[in-house]
This record gives C-alpha cells, sequence and structure tokens, in this order.
C-alpha cells in the first residue's frame, strides 16, 4: 500500500482482505470508501468476502476475558511516588510504598504486634514512623486532595525511621515482618490518626 | 506472579485535576502521574490496562502468564513517567511494545493452557453448544499459538485491539506492506491450521 491513493482494483481487494478480513472497520481509512464501493459491483469480491467472514468468525471465537480485579489492584497498587521510590533505593532497608486517596473511614485500629513500634508525631511539618529494619511499611495518606509528599529514611540501632513531610490527615501502614529468607512472617494493620 | 490479595477500595478514577476534562490526553496523565497524582494513574491503568492485559494473554496463551507481563509493563512506566517525553510514539505503542518484549521474554515453547471453562463462552441453555465453543475457541488458541511470534503479534494487535496497521507498522518498525504480509500470512496459516475442523470453525463442508 503506498500513501498515495490508487484506484481500487481487485487484486488490491484481495490483499486487503487477506490482510485484515471482512470486516471493513479494519481495513485502511483511505482505502476503506472505494474497496466498499468495488464490492458492491462485484460478485467475485463478494464471494472473498464471504470466504474472510468464515475465518473473521472463527478468531471471534476465541475469548478474550477482562484482567482480572486482583490485576487491576494490583496495578493501582504498585503506585509509587517518585520521591519514595528514591527514598527506598537510598536506603535500601525499608521497602516504602505512599499512596494517597480519599478514604471514608476515619476510625483506627491497631493490631497487637508487639515486635512493632511506631512513634508518629503530628503537625503539618513532619510524620514519622518508626519501624525495625527488616521491615515492610506501606504508608498512605488520608488526603482529600493532592499533595504530594517527600519522604526520607534513617536508620539507628536497628529501627528505622520513616520521615513524611506534607499534610496529613492520618496515616495507615501495613507492615509485613520479614524473616532471614525475606518471607512474610507476621503482619500487622495500624491506622494512626493526627488529627 | 501477581501479589494480589488485595481489597483496598480505590477511587473511581477521574480527571486530571488540572484539566477538569474527561479526555485527558496520555501524556498530559504522564506528567500528572510523575507530580505524584494518583487519580491520573487510575485512569491510564483503566484505560490501558485492559488491552495490554487481553493482548498478553492472547500472545502467550495463557491468562495468568498475560496478567504477569500486564502487570510488569504498568511497573515499568510508572518509572518511565517521571522521564516520559511527549513527542514519541505515543503511550499505547510503548505500552504495546514494553509488553510484546516481556511476551517474547515469557515464550515457553509448551503449549498454551488449554481453555476448561466456559466462563466467557458458555451457553446458559444449550451444554452442547458450550462445549463446541470451547473445543472452536482451543483449537483457535492453538492455531493463533503456532504462528511465528510477528503474524501472532500482528494477528492480535489488528484483529484483537483494534490497531490500524500503520500503528501496528509503527509498533513493529517495519512498513504497512510489511505489515499487510505478516497478516495476510498469520491468516493464510490460521486458514490451513483450522482446515481439519474446517466444518466447524469456517463452515466448509
Amino acid at each position: 500500500m503506498s500513501d498515495k491513493i490508487e484506484p481500487m482494483t481487485l487484486d488490491r481487494l484481495c490483499e486487503l482482505i487477506d490482510a485484515y478480513g471482512a470486516a471493513w472497520e479494519r481495513w485502511p481509512d483511505q482505502e476503506r470508501d472505494l474497496a466498499l464501493v468495488f464490492i458492491t459491483t462485484s460478485a467475485e469480491a463478494q464471494g472473498l468476502i464471504e470466504e474472510a467472514q468464515l475465518l473473521d468468525a472463527a478468531l471471534d471465537s476465541l475469548p478474550t476475558p477482562e484482567p482480572s480485579a486482583v490485576l487491576r489492584s494490583s496495578v493501582l497498587d504498585a503506585y509509587t511516588p517518585s520521591k519514595l521510590i528514591a527514598a527506598n533505593e537510598n536506603h535500601g532497608l525499608v521497602t516504602t510504598i505512599a499512596q494517597w486517596r480519599p478514604r471514608s473511614n476515619s476510625s483506627w485500629h491497631k493490631a497487637a504486634a508487639a515486635t512493632v513500634m511506631f512513634g508518629v508525631l503530628c503537625g503539618v511539618g513532619v510524620s514519622q514512623v518508626f519501624a525495625p529494619a527488616s521491615t515492610i511499611v506501606i504508608v498512605q495518606q488520608n488526603l482529600p486532595d493532592f499533595n504530594p509528599p517527600t519522604a526520607d529514611q534513617l536508620l539507628q540501632n536497628d529501627v528505622a525511621a520513616l520521615s513524611l513531610g506534607g499534610e496529613f490527615l492520618a496515616i495507615t501502614t501495613d507492615t509485613a515482618l520479614q524473616n532471614e529468607n525475606g518471607n512474610d512472617e507476621a503482619e500487622d494493620d495500624s491506622e494512626v490518626p493526627l488529627t | 506472579m501477581l501479589d494480589g490479595g488485595s481489597n483496598k477500595n480505590w477511587p473511581t478514577p477521574r480527571p486530571g485535576p488540572m484539566t477538569g476534562e474527561v479526555d485527558v490526553s496520555d501524556d498530559a496523565l504522564l506528567a500528572q502521574i510523575a507530580a505524584g497524582d494518583i487519580g491520573a494513574w487510575g485512569t491510564i491503568v483503566d484505560r490501558h490496562l485492559p488491552a495490554v492485559s487481553r493482548y498478553a494473554a492472547s500472545v502467550l496463551g495463557d491468562n495468568a502468564q498475560g496478567e504477569d507481563v500486564a502487570q510488569e509493563t504498568f511497573i515499568r512506566l510508572m518509572k518511565k513517567a517521571q522521564t516520559w517525553e511527549a513527542n514519541g510514539a505515543g503511550l499505547k505503542s510503548w505500552l504495546f511494545r514494553v509488553a510484546r518484549n516481556l511476551c517474547i521474554d515469557h515464550k515457553r515453547k509448551k503449549r498454551p493452557e488449554p481453555i476448561e471453562n466456559a466462563e466467557f463462552i458458555g451457553d446458559p441453555v444449550d451444554g452442547d453448544a458450550t462445549n463446541r465453543r470451547i473445543d472452536i475457541a482451543n483449537t483457535v488458541k492453538l492455531a493463533l499459538a503456532e504462528l511465528p511470534e510477528r503474524q501472532q503479534t500482528a494477528i492480535v494487535l489488528v484483529h484483537y485491539e483494534g490497531f490500524s496497521g500503520s500503528e501496528a507498522a509503527n509498533l513493529l518498525d517495519i512498513s504497512v506492506e510489511a505489515v499487510e504480509s505478516l497478516l495476510a500470512r498469520a491468516r493464510r496459516s490460521l486458514r490451513m491450521a483450522l482446515k481439519p475442523d474446517a466444518a466447524e470453525l469456517l463452515g466448509e463442508r
């Protein structure tokens, strides 16, 4: 096919049907109208269309399922602001994923995982989350509107302190303790209100 | 594999905060993602994830592997958003290019997993019809899996994902004529592969 529009011929129509099948929606825009007009004048062309429709129908029999809800959720959850990625890559001991989104649940609970300690400094400035090294901390901001955070980490006496700069109504932490092999041993979910 | 199990309730994707329009361009959304806008991320995911997932599942012949590829593709996009340049070939092309490369990496010589349930193609009334549809779908799936990778990619992009010839050509780095040649050879091979079942599949006698 060339950019120049040529008169439609049976040979070219054969090429279109061979490549794109019988569904004219798939044919190149610039040739579609000419091809459709040509088909009305050619019994041979109509025969080619009918033949191609059979293969199209066979191909259409293959189901194309939509992605699972788990996939969508996993991809959405993978979102990590770049500054937090950088903080994690710089320190390596605490994996931090920060997410912010509207949440309607303002109550909070604290799971009983005694080995994890959280400390939160409230205010407009900096909030901190402390957790043992080798712990995965997921931080979710409870913000009504978009407001990008900043983050930094500090390791001291096997306790990693994650400092978040920004305005937080609450921070939710999902903490999974890991053993030496990197496998999850226990989980702890806490939501800490700051207001 | 996917780190599934998340039951978090994500907000409905919304237009970017800067535009207030429904049809925000991919480039604008990527700029918002780079600035930390999770709503823009949700919009991009819902706009492109289904097609990328379907493509990978079709090419690999395995839904689970296809979803793994789709997830990895979007993780790469998340990182790419920081350096995304709006004057490129476009996000759709970039996503499918990455997914295609990942599919090539994933591809095993084993045959694809057969379709065993009728979740997507079942006939709620006629059980025999459902079984026939499963048989036909499996035959087509196996025939697709036997195609050379480029032919397979071309047919999946154009027939199933609605790519134009020029869009597929751009993604495959070949001319439109070459794409049409790939498609024609693919369809010829499929017709031959389906020949033994022609009466059922192609309506031939």
